[in-house]
């Protein structure tokens, strides 16, 4: 690196980076069209139910595992019995 | 009595008002925390893949993803870089089943390419400078100073996007930013650069008699 002082090292680099930032941001050929945003909105709240993912709630989950439990006790009970 | 309440099934209109309920509520929350950052994912995709059609389908595509996954998104963390997670992924995939990889074989071979000096910034930073100076650097470099600087991820989320350790995201950051100062200098001299007026080459050339 130069010999810059680091505070100066450091706001030069803040500087650049303000740059880089505004520049991206402002350029215009890397803006969206003026539709796309709307256009996307409408793929993606017309995806149906099935191809969304519904992953099973927790409480779902706990009432598996209870049910399995509860399975696995009567049926031990019940080889017991026997 | 609550275990019996758990188990108990829900009859089925019971159960599809309540996934309905639960997938407009997911909805409105994607809408209000991922939708907004469409035009900034859509700006990344646009110079990482150089053409509107492609970058547009990279963004649904992302967004689709991010929608099916949204339950693993911890609500509080950086939804940005998530995002960028996906659109990497997103862009990589693409690009292998085009066969269009840039991906560089070592990039660690690059070291050899960092510029031993680091000149100042120059004063005057338009807009046009910094981004064809920008361009100018090898991809890794590039997609490392959008990350970090454009896109303010800190060094651990710039390396979940990109998955590589952090010790190489910092020192591709530090060779890249220098890189970027050197290509910056470089295009500000030649823009400083006046040509010689064109006087002298008007005369016809003189015959220089050797002896």
């Amino acid at each position: 690196m130069t010999r810059l002082e680091p505070q100066t090292e450091l706001e030069e680099q803040r500087r650049l980076q303000n740059a880089l930032r505004g520049a991206f941001h402002r350029a215009p050929d890397l803006q969206p069209a003026a539709e796309f945003p709307d256009r996307l909105r409408d793929l993606l709240r017309n995806q149906t139910p099935r191809e969304r993912s519904t992953p099973m709630s927790r409480r779902s989950w706990m009432g598996l595992a209870a049910a399995v439990v509860l399975v696995a006790g009567l049926t031990g009970g019940l080889l017991i019995d026997r | 009595m609550a275990l019996l309440s758990l188990v108990r099934p829900k009859s089925p209109k019971m159960f599809e008002e309540s996934r309905v309920h639960e997938e407009a509520g997911a909805w409105s929350t994607f809408e209000r925390e991922v939708l907004p950052h469409s035009d900034r994912l859509f700006r990344m995709a646009m110079w990482l893949e150089r053409n509107r059609a492609d970058a547009e389908d990279a963004v649904q595509e992302t967004m689709v993803q991010a929608l099916r996954s949204f339950h693993r998104y911890e609500p509080g963390t950086n939804c940005r870089a998530w995002l960028l997670t996906i659109l990497h992924r997103v862009i990589s995939n693409r690009r292998r089943a085009r066969g269009r990889s840039i991906l560089v074989s070592d990039p660690d071979d690059l070291i050899a390419q960092t510029v031993p000096f680091v000149p100042p910034v120059p004063q005057e930073l338009t807009d046009e400078l910094v981004l064809s100076s920008l361009r100018q650097l090898p991809h890794v470099f590039q997609e490392i100073i959008l990350l970090c600087d454009v896109e303010d991820l800190s060094y651990k989320e710039a390396a979940e996007v990109l998955d590589i350790p952090s010790g190489t995201v910092m020192s591709r950051l530090h060779r890249g930013r220098a890189r970027l100062r050197a290509e910056l200098a470089a295009a500000e001299a030649a823009s400083t650069v006046r040509p010689e007026p064109l006087k002298e080459s008007k005369r016809p050339a003189e015959k220089v008699e050797v002896s």
